[in-house]
């Protein structure tokens, strides 16, 4: 099956299924996004009806399309992805963040990290805020060394 | 987060949908935190009667006519949300995206913008939950709650301590013998410092060694017995102080609101009577008594020390400063590594509960090795974690006792030059050697009694929050009239959420001995219904008579004890079957149970167990098989002989055989009383003396069976896709 992906308005993305069958409205969203990052992905209709699921993305789509995808991911996740922590305190239970995001500077708190830091692996954590906002850290051993000690401080 | 609106309106505002000359009042003012290009921002939504707008900073960006528009709603985004409307044309157009800090505010303006597109009044929550705690702008861990750094603890404190106005008596007391005790425990060294003054030095009157010996001795065995007699006294007075505090709140969690359990996971709830009241009762028995007793000693050794010189004095004190810095400084990070091993063993225990529990799993999937290697990983975790916290403890007491040492170095070294110069005698500097071995052990735990302190008064404000939170409307010099069971919805209108009603304008009357059949799809508002007959909530706009009485008028305790509920999923306490059969009526004899186990064909099953009535239903009934259970709870209502039954799928749940049996113990049970009945499966309620069809909170037929059936329409639409589902079921079988 051949897929192009592209904006057609600029808000809305469109899959055209081996020049037959245009989509409007496609929903991709990541099968497995903590555990198989950049892998699997899976493209909804509007109904939330599965399309085609995309093992390698980057590899099965064109540049174009991959673009498009790429840039409809980050409208439909609000993910923060933290680069680095300015300060993190805990009191009675809470755990107050203040981080450094690529979407920019943000302060959260967070309860409960037993349940509430999640690991993927060895490196990768998500932090889910008491609002139900998610943070996440792709490669904890690659945060600069006075982030870890403020993370290994909490966790 | 919700920016404070320009224009003054209600907090759920409500007008006619007309443009009345007030187009471009604002009725919506929201701040969004998502910029369009996915960046943290600010913008802010504005809706009037007229148009949406949505500014950035101080420029308009988008500007869209209600009058274009087909409808709104929120796209659900992951961390987030969007809101997007629909234009006449087909074409989608996303507003603003949002994160899920102000997602419920939005979804409440997409309710209001469809509101305005349909014309409709409009009526939306606009109140907001406060995130950030007002004084020091924190984050709030619980929306609501309270800010654990803004605690007054002082006040807190105070209150805590009123709830000792029951023991005053032995509050003086202690206070007393700690005084006492504190005295006595200066004597020893004083008693020392004479012996070397004006015995050992002088070598003579040995007589009166003996007599300081004596008076040592005594101040020892007084100090021991003062001691004792003080800890008996303050476990005695933390254990009342705990109790009456979970008494206390434990009763005021019984009496609120449904809405308070709704806003509130059970685990929170209960550990305002566990874990709270726990912190509060550590912090009395052990660190108010700890931090009064050295406090005491601390004034009296320095009090005693500059006695002696105070020129010794100042020097010996040199190292206090840097012992409760160390404390406080290195305490903070020492009691994060604790909290992580904590976590560390929860995690343990959960994946070693888990392992265990699932045993049957592991085997039959032949995964032990690969259980074993998640237990030795988090084995291993709680290892590194122990061993972090601990090396850490050792450094900081290491540290700690260097600095106890110095101040014996400090006070030898200049005491030492004291004596030696003649200016202090050798028994005055005995004395103060040993006044500092006094207070340095004392000084090093202080500032763990600050966190230890914070930690109690937090405890204490949560257990407070429940106590102060609203009850519900119990009414108790309301009537207590005699119930014949005349029930009236008289117009009723009521939501959860004010600005959404679930049940409008329900309007039906249930004469004494009626029973009436509740029917609909999920969320037509028949549970709803339900909750309102008993109490849990009341309307928002007409009432509900009984016996041409508004029962918001009467005690509710004497309401619902006029009242008797099956539920699908019955409820038993763990205790014996009589326990729970006689639960409405604690007082009813064993031949009154019996007959109404009976009544509900559960006395043949009954006298099948082991211990017959005296069998003990396990944790909510677990020993029990599902039929058996409801049968119980018939029993018990039965037994309750209420004028109004419920009966919520009370027979969903069981197969056809136990079916037939509850079906015949129902009919008992309904006979003479009022019933309102929700029931999955409409057959079962062919004997209905009528049948209320609900859609969308609204009544759209009534009558009885027979008469629906006639009529074909809603109902006997659901009686026929009931039918068509049980064909595919028995094909499918």
């Amino acid at each position: 099956m051949k897929i192009e992906l592209f904006h057609q308005p600029a808000t809305r993305l469109c899959a055209q299924i081996d020049d037959e069958k245009c989509v409007l409205g496609v929903k991709p969203v990541w099968a497995a996004p903590l555990s198989r990052p950049k892998r699997y992905l899976a493209l909804l209709d509007p109904k939330g009806e599965d399309i085609a699921l995309l093992f390698e993305p980057e590899r099965e789509l064109s540049s174009a399309s991959w673009q498009a995808v790429q840039s409809e991911i980050r409208r439909r996740d609000l993910t923060s992805r933290i680069a680095r922590l300015q300060s993190v305190r805990e009191d009675n239970g809470a755990a107050y963040f203040s981080v450094e995001t690529d979407r920019g500077a943000r302060d959260f708190v967070a309860t409960s990290l037993s349940t509430n830091a999640i690991w993927f692996g060895e490196n990768r954590l998500l932090l889910i805020d008491t609002e139900g906002n998610r943070f996440e850290i792709e490669d904890v051993a690659a945060l600069e060394p006075r982030s870890r000690a403020l993370l290994e401080g909490i966790l | 987060m919700l920016a404070a609106p320009p224009q003054t309106h209600s907090s759920s505002s409500q007008s006619n949908g007309h443009l009345d000359g007030h187009a471009n009042e604002i009725l919506i003012r929201l701040d969004a935190d998502i910029l369009p290009d996915g960046d943290f921002g600010h913008r802010v939504l504005e809706v009037t009667r007229a148009e949406i707008r949505v500014f950035d900073g101080d420029k308009l960006s988008t500007r869209i006519p209600i009058s274009d528009l087909k409808s709104a709603r929120n796209e659900p985004l992951v961390s987030g949300g969007r809101l997007e409307v629909i234009l006449q044309s087909g074409a989608l157009i996303p507003v603003v995206a949002y994160s899920m800090s102000v997602a419920a505010q939005f979804s409440e303006a997409a309710r209001g913008v469809e509101q305005l597109i349909e014309g409709k009044p409009f009526s939306i929550n606009q109140k907001t939950e406060k995130t950030r705690c007002e004084k020091c702008k924190r984050i709030l861990p619980e929306k609501d709650g309270i800010c654990p750094a803004c605690i007054n603890r002082t006040a807190a404190l105070l209150r805590v301590g009123s709830y000792l106005e029951p023991y005053k008596a032995q509050a003086a007391w202690l206070a007393f013998l700690s005084i006492v005790t504190t005295v006595i425990n200066l004597a020893p060294p004083t008693i020392q410092g004479a012996l070397i003054d004006r015995v050992l030095e002088p070598r003579r009157d040995i007589g009166l060694l003996w007599q300081l010996i004596a008076l040592w001795f005594f101040a020892l065995a007084g100090a021991v017995v003062l001691q004792v007699v003080s800890a008996r006294l303050t476990t005695w007075l933390a254990g009342q102080i705990a109790t009456d505090l979970r008494a206390g709140v434990y009763r005021a969690v019984e009496f609120l609101e449904l809405q308070f359990f709704d806003k509130k996971q059970v685990g929170q709830i209960t550990s305002r009577i566990t874990q709270d009241t726990d912190r509060v009762w550590g912090f009395l028995a052990e660190g108010l008594p700890f931090l009064l007793s050295n406090l005491l000693l601390v004034i009296g050794v320095l009090f005693l020390l500059f006695q002696v010189s105070w020129k010794l004095a100042l020097a010996v004190m040199a190292p206090i400063p840097v012992v409760v810095f160390v404390g406080i400084y290195f305490w903070d990070h020492q009691s994060t590594l604790f909290q992580r091993v904590s976590s560390r063993w929860g995690r343990f225990h959960t994946h070693l509960n888990e392992a265990l529990t699932g045993i049957r799993v592991v085997k039959a999937f032949a995964q032990e090795d690969y259980e074993n290697q998640k237990f030795t990983r988090f084995n291993s975790q709680l290892k590194e974690a122990g061993i972090v916290a601990d090396n850490y403890w050792h450094t900081i007491f290491g540290a700690m006792s260097f600095c106890t040492s110095l101040g014996a170095l400090i006070c030898w070294s200049v005491g030492g030059y004291f004596v030696f110069t003649g200016e202090l005698t050798l028994g005055s500097f005995w004395r103060a050697n040993a006044y500092l071995g006094l207070i340095y052990g004392p000084m090093q735990w202080f500032a763990q009694v600050n966190n230890w302190f914070s930690r109690a008064m937090a405890g204490a404000e949560k257990i407070f929050e429940v106590m102060d939170a609203k009850p519900e409307p119990y009414n108790r010099s309301g009537q207590k009239p005699e119930i014949s069971g005349h029930v009236r919805f008289q117009n009723v209108r009521f939501g959860y959420d004010k600005s959404n009603p679930v049940l409008k304008n329900l309007d039906f009357e249930a004469k004494p001995g009626d029973f009436i059949g509740l029917v609909g799809k999920s969320g037509a508002g028949k549970s709803t219904t339900i909750n309102l007959i008993c109490r849990f909530y009341e309307p928002d706009a007409g009432a509900l008579l009984v016996d041409g009485l508004d029962y918001r008028e009467m005690d509710l305790q004497h309401w619902r004890r006029n009242i008797g509920i099956v539920l699908q999923e019955p409820f038993l306490f763990n205790g014996t079957i009589a326990d729970n059969i006689a639960y409405g009526k604690p007082d009813a004899s064993f031949e009154e149970i019996v007959a109404a186990a009976r009544a509900a064909e559960a006395h043949a099953f009954i006298l099948g167990k082991s211990d017959g009535y005296d069998s003990i239903v396990g944790e909510r009934g677990g020993k029990l098989s599902g039929g058996e259970r409801q049968r119980i709870s018939i029993a018990r209502a039965i037994l309750h002989d209420p004028k109004i039954l419920i009966l919520d799928e009370a027979t969903a749940s069981v197969d056809v055989e136990t079916e037939k049996q509850i079906q015949q113990a129902m009919k008992r049970l309904v006979e003479g009383r009022t019933t309102f009945a929700i029931a999955h499966r409409l057959a079962t309620l062919r004997n209905a003396t009528r049948l209320i069809v609900l859609d969308k909170g609204e009544i759209v037929e009534s009558g009885t069976h027979a008469e629906l059936m006639d009529k074909n329409g809603e109902f006997a639409k659901l009686v026929r896709t009931q039918s068509e589902i049980n064909e595919i079921i028995g094909v499918t079988q």
